[in-house]
Parts: C-alpha cells; structure tokens; sequence
C-alpha cells in the first residue's frame, strides 16, 4: 500500500515535472514566433539594416553569423577530432589521461564572458589585430573545442577494440589505423558535436560583441581582419533601443531567424546521431 | 616487475626433420600485470601444416598465439619473457628484439580471430585493406588481387557481383572467409585462427576446414579449436595446453592414440582436465 502510493506519487512529480518543462519552452518559442513572424518578409532577409537595426533588414547579420561559425568549425573540428585521436589512441598514461579530461571539462566551465576577455586582452590588445571577425571565430572555436572533443572521444573510444586489432594484424601501421578504421568509424560522433558546438556558438554574444562585431555599417569582409554584423549582437543593440516599436519588432525577427538556424543545427546533429546508431548496428 | 622464476630451458628434442621447424617458441613467459599467464613456453610450429592448439578455455592459446604476431604488444600490463623464433625472418634473432618492424612481421604473420570483423567499407576495400600500404598497385592490378584471394576462400563466385556492397551485409560465413581473404592478401607466411568457426554454422566451418586443408600446401597454419572432433579432422600436428603451459605436442596420430601424458589423455578422450 505505502510503495503504491509512493510510486504514484513519484509519477505525479515526473510528470509535473515534464509538464513544466515542455510548458515554458513552447510559451518561449510561441512568444517568439509570435512577435517574429510579423517582421519577417523577404525584404527582412534580403536587405541591410538601416537607422541602426530599427528600419531595413538583416541580410548582413545573417552572413556574419553564418560566416564566423564556419570558420568557427574549419578551426575547431580539426584540432577537436585530432585531441580525440591523440587522447584516445597514443595517451596510454593513466594521471595524463586523468589531466586531460578535467582540463577539458574544466575548459567547458568557463563562462563565456570570459572567453570575451581573453580575446580582447590577448588578441586586440597584445597582439594587436584589433577587431577582427576571424579573432572572433577562434575564440568561439575554443570555446566550444569542449564539446566536439568529448563527443568525438566518446565515439572514437566506443569502436571495439577488436577493429583496431584486425587491422593491426593485416600490417597496417598505427597512423594507418587511425586514417582507415578510427577516423571512418569515429567521424560521425566528432560531426554531432560540432554541430551541437556550432549551435550553442552561433547564439553567443558575450565572446565577440568585444572582438568581432561592429553594431552597423559593415559589410562582408573582404579579410581576415575588420569587424562583421552578427545576429546575436545585432539583437542586443535593438533590444536596447526597445522604446521603438520598429527597433522591438525586428529584435524579435531576428530572434527567430537566430533560433531558426540553432534549431537547424541542433536537428542535424540529432539525425546524424541516429544515421550513426543506424550505421553501428548493422 | 619481471619475475624470473627460475632456470629453465627447453629439452633439447630429438628431431626427425628439423628444418620443418618455421617457428619455435624458447622459455616463453606472459605477465598481464602479476598474473602469470603463460609458463615457460617451449613449442615449435612445423612448416606447411596444421599446428592445432587445444586446451580448456583460459589456459592461455590466445595469448600464445597473439604473442606470435605481437598483438598483445599494446595490451595493458603485458610483460613478457623468453624468445619466439621465426625461423627465415629473423635470422636467429627473437621477434622480439628491438630491431623488428612490428607491422612488416604482421605481414608475414598474419591473423583471423574468433569473431569475424569486417570493416564497415565495401567488400573490395575489405580485401584490400591490407594490401594498399605495401605497394602502389593499378586498378587492374587491385581487382586481379581481390579475385584471386576471394578465389582463394570460395567467395568470389558469391560475391563478384556485389563488390562495392558493404562487407556488413555478408553472412557471418561469408565475412569470416573475407576475413582471411584479405589476411592471404598480404602474402602471409604463417597463418593464425584463434577459434575462427566457434561462432559459424556447420556448412561455414566445414566450408573453412576445407580451405585450411587446400592452405596448407602453401601456409603455415597456426589453429586453436576447441573442437577436439575438429582438430582429429584437420590438424597434422597438437598442441595440447593447460593451465598456461604446454603439456604435451606431437602427431595427431601420436596425441591421439598414444599420448605421453596421462592428461593429454583424459582431455582428447572426454576434455576433462585436472592440471
Ligand atoms: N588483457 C588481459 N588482461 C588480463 N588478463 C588476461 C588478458 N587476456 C587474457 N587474460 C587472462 O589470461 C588467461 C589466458 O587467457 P587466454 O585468452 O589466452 O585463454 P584461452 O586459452 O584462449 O581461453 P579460451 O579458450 O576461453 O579462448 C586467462 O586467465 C585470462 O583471464
Ligand atoms: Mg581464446
């Protein structure tokens, strides 16, 4: 009698729970839907901004976005998978391998101001690049160098040991290994978490609105240095001219084009983790 | 770390034809950790025959044999002792000195291991896979490759439609046979099977005996079973383990009909074995 009505209990707690939960998210995303839609039209997209966000549309806000995440990924994928590689096949040391996974979870802590900071002390100011779209994608690819290194390890450190032994037993060198079996059989771990990483990087706004991103003006680069427009950005200065109506109603628009894109990546990496069980257990 | 345990040294066997000999196993001990697995090993594999390995599970064929092609080099906490001997690659020197290319002594020792393991990649890649590193080799030169040694295992007929298909989607026979097609492929000299029918159906591993038989003509086979039924059926030669040392080794005819030990006795008649 007491365990039944405990159980229940606990059912009715979990559920409220849930309820809770998916309640606030879909009052957030109708919110935002809501007061989005009305501001967005192809001119939105297709325009630049004028009067400081408050008239015209977008267009450069999305490109900057968008090109300082792909950056964001050609940096960090790279340096991700090959930290997975190194951690997962060569560290054999019990301490060092210890250190260098609560460095990783210790660089996943930091707060994203502070990756801001650094960039602007040791970029802009120490080295001097000023503000620079490109400082911008670096540091964002530290930041979320975290997240792609630990789903790529997972992935990587999960493929059975008998795999890396066959292809050992046929000859083939270490480095071999890791290009034939460990790479083909790992990439599609290291893929979600770029692409959960690259979600997360392209709503930040604290570690570029610093280093690498002007409020307006700008077009797309033409180099590795200059500032861009950003989405995230863009909608803080809207945000803060909220007593224009116009100002407010394309803050809300970019805010759903912003979570648009977040929730493309986001799906992405969802099903390239399903191809990926699929794949394993054929 | 290393415990010596004592002097010992292998008999000195009064052989009918020595130069039969391919590899020769001398005072050979495993440690993984302080767990001594393998004690004072002394074994020697004739050349161009069927080297059966039985024993009870756990008595250490696998870490024997896995010590023949080194794969046990990047276990955790192995430790080993002693010399293995390739006799016309080594030169007299132990596979384990310091001056052996571990992957081109895997390409004369090859391996096929309990469990088919397939790569996720095309049937053509699979059989390739190996091959590859050693030489540039053309198109036609790679399909001339992949034919003769899916040939080799009976696979071809069954597959050459199918080439660039993924390997995964073989019957677990079929992906065993690819399995040693691709360890043909590199050219091996010595060939090692750690159990590789003991997850097959009946027709796959009849289909596989009879490949070893064809094989030996041209390779040294290295064979664990722990099918005694099967050994009787393929080896010329026994090795009969227990308890991490080598009990008795012979002729089939000798282990089966007129064994030395009363152990190797009790294990070929009802595999019982109190060691
Ligand atoms: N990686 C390892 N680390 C620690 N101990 C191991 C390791 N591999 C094997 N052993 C131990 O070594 C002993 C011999 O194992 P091995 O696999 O060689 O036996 P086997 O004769 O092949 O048995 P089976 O017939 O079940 O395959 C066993 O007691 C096993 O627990
Ligand atoms: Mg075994």
């Amino acid at each position: 009698m007491n365990r039944k009505w405990s159980n229940g209990a606990f059912l009715i707690i979990c559920r409220l729970a849930a309820a809770i939960s998916i309640l606030t998210l879909v009052f957030l995303l109708s919110v935002i839907v809501f007061n989005g839609i009305r501001a967005i039209n192809p001119e939105f997209l297709l325009t630049r901004s004028r009067n400081f966000g408050a008239e015209g549309g977008i267009f450069y806000q999305i490109i900057g976005s968008i090109l300082l995440v792909f950056c964001t990924a050609l940096i960090g994928f790279p340096l991700a998978l090959g930290t997975a590689i190194f951690k997962s096949e060569y560290l054999k040391n019990r301490y060092l391998l210890k250190l260098s996974s609560i460095l990783i979870y210790g660089l996943n802590g930091i707060p994203s101001i502070i990756f801001g900071i650094f960039g602007l002390v040791f970029f802009v100011h120490y080295l001097n690049t000023g503000i620079s779209w490109f400082v911008g994608s670096i540091i964002l690819a530290i930041m979320i160098l975290p997240t792609i290194v630990l789903a790529s390890y997972q992935s990587i450190n999960s493929i059975p040991k008998i795999y890396r032994e066959s292809a050992q037993a046929l000859g083939l060198s270490k480095w071999h290994v890791v290009l034939q079996v460990i790479i083909p059989q790992g990439i599609g771990g290291a893929i979600t978490g770029l692409l959960i990483g690259l979600a997360r990087a392209i709503g930040e706004t604290a570690p570029i609105m610093f280093i690498a991103t002007a409020f307006s003006g700008v077009e797309v680069p033409s180099s590795l240095s200059g500032p861009v427009t950003a989405l995230p950005t863009h909608i803080l200065i809207l945000s803060q001219q909220a007593t224009n109506p116009l100002a407010l109603q394309n803050a809300w628009g970019s805010s759903l084009i912003l979570i648009t894109i977040v929730f493309i990546f986001s799906i992405s990496a969802l099903f390239s983790r399903v191809r990926l069980r699929l794949v394993s257990q054929r | 770390m290393i415990k010596i345990v004592n002097k010992f040294t292998c008999p000195e066997q009064e052989l009918e034809e020595p130069e039969n000999i391919l590899v020769e196993i001398k005072n050979f001990n495993v440690w993984f950790n302080d767990f001594h697995v393998l004690k004072d090993i002394c074994v020697r594999f004739r050349e161009k025959s069927i080297n059966c390995i039985i024993g009870p599970s756990g008595s250490g064929k696998s870490t024997l044999i896995r010590s023949v092609n080194r794969i046990n080099d990047d276990i955790d906490g192995f430790i080993h002792h002693g010399d293995v001997h390739f006799n016309g690659y080594t030169r007299g020197r132990s596979i384990y000195h310091k001056d052996i290319d571990v992957n081109n002594l895997r390409t004369k020792v090859g391996m096929v291991f309990q469990k088919p393991c397939v790569f996720p990649k095309s049937i053509y890649e699979n059989t390739l896979l190996g091959v590859k590193y050693l030489k540039k080799h053309s198109k036609q030169e790679k399909l001339q490759i992949v034919e003769e040694n899916l040939n080799a295992v009976s696979l071809w007929k069954e597959v050459s439609s199918r080439l660039h298909e993924k390997a995964t989607t073989l019957s677990i026979g079929q992906q065993q046979r690819l399995c040693i097609a691709r360890t043909l492929a590199v050219k091996p000299t010595v060939i090692l099977l750690d159990e590789p029918t003991s997850s097959l159906d009946p027709v796959s591993t009849y289909a596989i005996e009879k490949l070893m038989l064809q094989l030996k003509e041209q390779y040294t086979i290295i064979f664990i079973t722990h099918n005694i039924v099967q050994a009787k059926r393929i080896a010329d030669y026994l090795v009969f383990m227990c308890e991490g040392q080598v009990i008795e080794e012979g002729t089939k005819e000798k282990l089966f009909s007129n064994p030395d030990k009363q152990q190797t006795k009790d294990y070929l008649s009802n595999e019982y074995c109190e060691c």
